[in-house]
């Protein structure tokens, strides 16, 4: 079920009142409810793969258990590596299957051998790569003690399948999410009024900036010598704002909708363009990804402050880019991607950046200043660039459009704008709407979303909430999956 | 009253409280939906109510333009758009100045709802004269049109409610089912603000370029089917014509046509739209016009039937092929469904003909 259906929006409220219904007291119940409710969410694209979420989380579960009976540690260790080996199989099974056996294909012809190609029309899994980091980072914490394993299976299963987060999330640890099904929740008035307000600013994030700037992106991958240099960076730029505002709304909606139930959630996404450095950029964007690989890899690979040095560090921080590219696809576009924002934060490093430019832009100041505009610049230039690479493209199609990207590189790119078949009106109006959106980020910038805090005045904030709603009416409707869906 | 976070920080939240919360929040959300209904009311308020029907749109505008001058006019689908020549009725009939608003594919519940709006904006200081109603049965709503503008676009309460009494009538659920869906959608103007805006943002400029908008124009509303003839084999697979299977489903038509003729085939008769034509027939009289209803040459089964038990409101029936045998020959006709040019020819001369006979006041 997509967020952005007729479907989710009246599964939502049904669920909603079903959930308070039930008696407080009676979480358990609420629970099992928020149980079915998840199968059906995922169940309603294909519910042939909710036989992949059960058996990772019986796996985990069942894993979990025998972890805390055991006290030998190799033995530990061992069920430790059948759960990680476990979720990786199915992860790699489904998602990265047809991209090894490519790349040994291709290996081989590069040195004059063929082989039969054995690729499989593997269909991927909606959320694998997000509920199979989660169910890990559950096995990981109670290998190191860090969580006791639950003994329900409900909550466990909850806490691996919960709707809201389970295709696209936030990766919850299990140290944040699965004690708050361990509890009664109570129903939070304020708490559920600003869910509905992050719900409210992830559809106008998704439906009515990302699925208008889709077309910016469909257009950087046309075919080659379409368009001159100029216009490609505006369109790179644009397809980073869509892919910003396409995830990020999905994470508010999904927040948002958890806090109806009395649940809180990690913040995905801190204002990621208004950062000054690509250290800083990086601790604001996906935060729930970078904040998993740096608790299970990052800081493992680290190891002692004694053993510490900084060319381990630079390692480590290409390690887990690599890894993060990865994660997001298959594909060798996604490894450059990462690979590169890693060489950045290195340069970042050299140059001290990240010691440098620490704290958010001044919180009480109305306009950014000189010095941080430039940083915000310097970020979005670095991050749309290398964004070209954020796709499962063949290679060859990446460098065509580098080179495309020299010639006419000095025109004027809006003389083009016309290649996108949208009306001079209508470009107008999502220019505005993406002025909008930008605005309110920025005034909410230390916030959890951009519609927290908008005017004391009520009858403002009730016209700003329909206008809202007016504009993701008006182009709601052909629903578009979320870019994240795939990952 | 406290906020419930003061009440869960001080933890004295009973389940009272916790109810009374929920109420409050669901009472909250209710409110902000009925506002945001209301104020997705504006946009339809600034649009004439055929704003979803492309076709109705050039003509009413020309209409309006020309400051509704025309005394007598046609409603109804293709069959009338294609078939009634407003210039040779003109010419034939004598005294009457008329135009064909039919709409390909404009069927009753829609043909009322348009007929009724029509009527609601004709201005009293004009004469009206006839008014012709195509009747044919009501279709079932179902899935495949449920998802158009057109039909959203003219979704009111007023045909929700003919809708639901209409189809309960047939025991039709399913179409009953569809209405209402169609109906909401239609409240929360589901896919059809960004349409509403385009329709706000056009300029009429555009009309006059148009070789075969102002063909309509010049013909008053009336553009006929092309022409069997006209079409070549070659042009791809869809129009190449079935010659044999063409003239087998003719026969068919022709005969089940004079069955119904004949009273030997009996349709169902829905009271809810004998009512409808009843109540139509009384607007159009306060008008000091003529409703007159018109049996196109292609008859489905319960229109007779209705038409039968109207005996107030004069009716013209065109489809009787013992009488009209023209109409179901192939030279005559453009497709199985539609006369060709030569065919509306003859058919606005029979209609001329009908009308002297039936010498109305």
């Amino acid at each position: 079920m997509l967020f952005n259906s007729i479907e989710y929006i009246l599964f939502l409220p049904l669920v909603f009142l079903l959930y308070w219904w039930i008696q407080k007291e009676k979480f358990k119940l609420q629970n099992l409810l928020i149980l079915i409710a998840s199968y059906v969410f995922y169940g309603w694209w294909d519910y042939r793969f909710l036989s992949l979420v059960i058996i990772s989380t019986c796996l985990d579960y069942f894993i979990g258990l025998q972890l805390n009976q055991q006290q030998e540690k190799h033995i530990r260790k061992r069920w430790l590596l059948l759960s990680i080996i476990g979720n990786l199989s199915i992860l790699v099974g489904f998602k990265y299957f047809n991209f090894f056996t490519d790349s040994f294909i291709a290996l081989l012809s590069l040195f004059g051998m063929e082989a039969d190609p054995i690729t499989l029309n593997i269909i991927l899994p909606i959320g694998i790569s997000f509920y199979t980091f989660q169910t890990m980072s559950y096995t990981i914490d109670v290998y190191e003690r860090r969580i006791k394993p639950t003994s329900s299976w409900v909550s466990f299963a909850c806490y691996v399948a919960f709707f809201p987060q389970l295709v696209a999330g936030p990766i919850e640890r299990a140290r944040n999410l699965l004690p708050q099904f361990h509890k009664p929740r109570a129903f939070d008035y304020r708490q559920a009024i600003d869910g509905l307000r992050q719900i409210l600013w992830g559809f106008f994030k998704k439906i009515v900036i990302a699925d208008n700037l889709l077309i910016y992106y469909q257009h950087l991958y046309y075919e080659p010598g379409l368009h001159d240099g100029s216009f490609i960076l505006f369109l790179c730029l644009m397809s980073s704002i869509m892919i910003y505002a396409d995830f990020s709304g999905y994470s508010d909606i999904a927040i948002g909708s958890a806090r109806l139930f009395g649940f809180k959630l990690q913040q995905n996404f801190a204002f990621p363009f208004f950062s000054r450095t690509m250290t800083e950029f990086w601790k604001r964007w996906h935060k729930s990804l970078f904040g998993w690989l740096l608790y299970y890899v990052y800081r493992p690979l680290q190891g002692n402050k004694e053993n510490r040095s900084e060319s381990k560090t630079r390692r480590n921080l290409l390690i887990i880019f690599i890894l993060s590219g990865f994660w997001h696809g298959a594909a060798w576009g996604f490894i450059i991607w990462g690979i590169l924002h890693s060489l950045i934060l290195i340069l970042e490093r050299i140059m001290e950046w990240d010691k440098k430019i620490v704290g958010f832009p001044e919180k009480y100041k109305k306009l950014p200043h000189t010095k941080d505009m430039l940083g915000f610049i310097y970020t979005s230039s670095i991050f749309f660039s290398i964004g070209i690479f954020f796709n499962d493209i063949p290679m060859f199609r990446f460098i065509e459009i580098i080179q495309d990207i020299f010639i006419g590189i000095l025109n004027n790119p809006l003389e083009q704008i016309n290649h996108l078949g949208m009306s001079q009106v209508e470009m107008a109006l999502v220019f505005l709407y993406l002025g909008f959106m930008f605005l309110m980020e920025w005034f909410n910038r230390n916030h959890l979303h951009g519609l927290e805090q908008i005017h004391h005045n009520k009858v403002i904030r009730w016209s700003i909430y329909l206008l809202l709603s007016l504009s993701i009416i008006e182009y709601f409707g052909t629903a578009k999956t979320f870019v994240y869906y795939q990952f | 009253m406290l906020s419930s976070s003061a009440y869960q920080i001080l933890n004295i939240l009973t389940p009272q409280h916790r109810c009374a919360f929920v109420r409050r929040f669901v009472r909250h959300i209710v409110l902000y939906l009925v506002l945001l209904v209301l104020v997705l009311q504006i946009p339809e308020m600034m649009l004439p109510y055929y704003w979803s029907i492309d076709q109705l749109n050039l003509k009413m505008e020309h209409i309006e333009e020309q400051a509704f001058r025309y005394d007598t006019y046609f409603f109804g689908s293709s069959l009338t758009h294609s078939q009634i020549q407003p210039i040779l009725f003109d010419s034939l009939f004598q005294s009457t100045d008329s135009y064909n608003l039919g709409v390909n594919g404009m069927r009753p519940p829609e043909s009322f709802y348009v007929v009724n709006h029509f009527l609601k904006h004709w201005p009293e200081q004009q004469q009206l004269k006839y008014v012709f109603l195509e009747v044919v049965d009501v279709k079932p709503m179902d899935s495949n049109n449920q998802h158009s503008l057109r039909i959203r676009g003219t979704m009111s309460l007023d045909k929700l409610w003919y809708n639901t009494r209409h189809y309960y009538h047939e025991k039709d659920f399913q179409s009953i089912f569809s209405s209402y869906k169609v109906f909401i959608y239609s409240v929360f103007k589901y896919q059809m603000l960004n349409d509403m805006k385009k329709y706000l943002l056009r300029g009429k400029s555009d009309k006059k370029e148009n070789r075969l908008i102002q063909k309509i124009q010049q013909q008053k509303g009336f553009l006929a089917m092309r022409d069997r003839k006209g079409v070549k084999k070659n042009l791809g697979h869809q129009l190449v014509w079935d010659v044999l299977d063409n003239k087998r489903l003719l026969d068919e038509l022709n005969k089940n046509s004079l069955l119904l003729n004949q009273g030997k085939i009996k349709g169902k008769i829905n009271p809810i739209y004998i009512q409808e034509l009843q109540s139509i027939n009384k607007k159009v009289l306060k008008l000091g016009g003529q409703l007159i209803l018109l049996i196109p040459s292609r008859l489905s089964q319960n229109t007779l039937s209705h038409v039968e038990s109207l005996h107030e409101i004069p009716c013209i029936n065109l489809s009787n092929p013992s009488q009209y045998p023209n109409f179901y020959k192939m030279e005559y006709c453009s497709n199985p469904g539609h006369l060709n040019h030569l065919g509306s020819l003859e058919y606005t001369s029979a209609l001329v003909k009908n009308m002297q006979e039936l010498n109305l006041k």
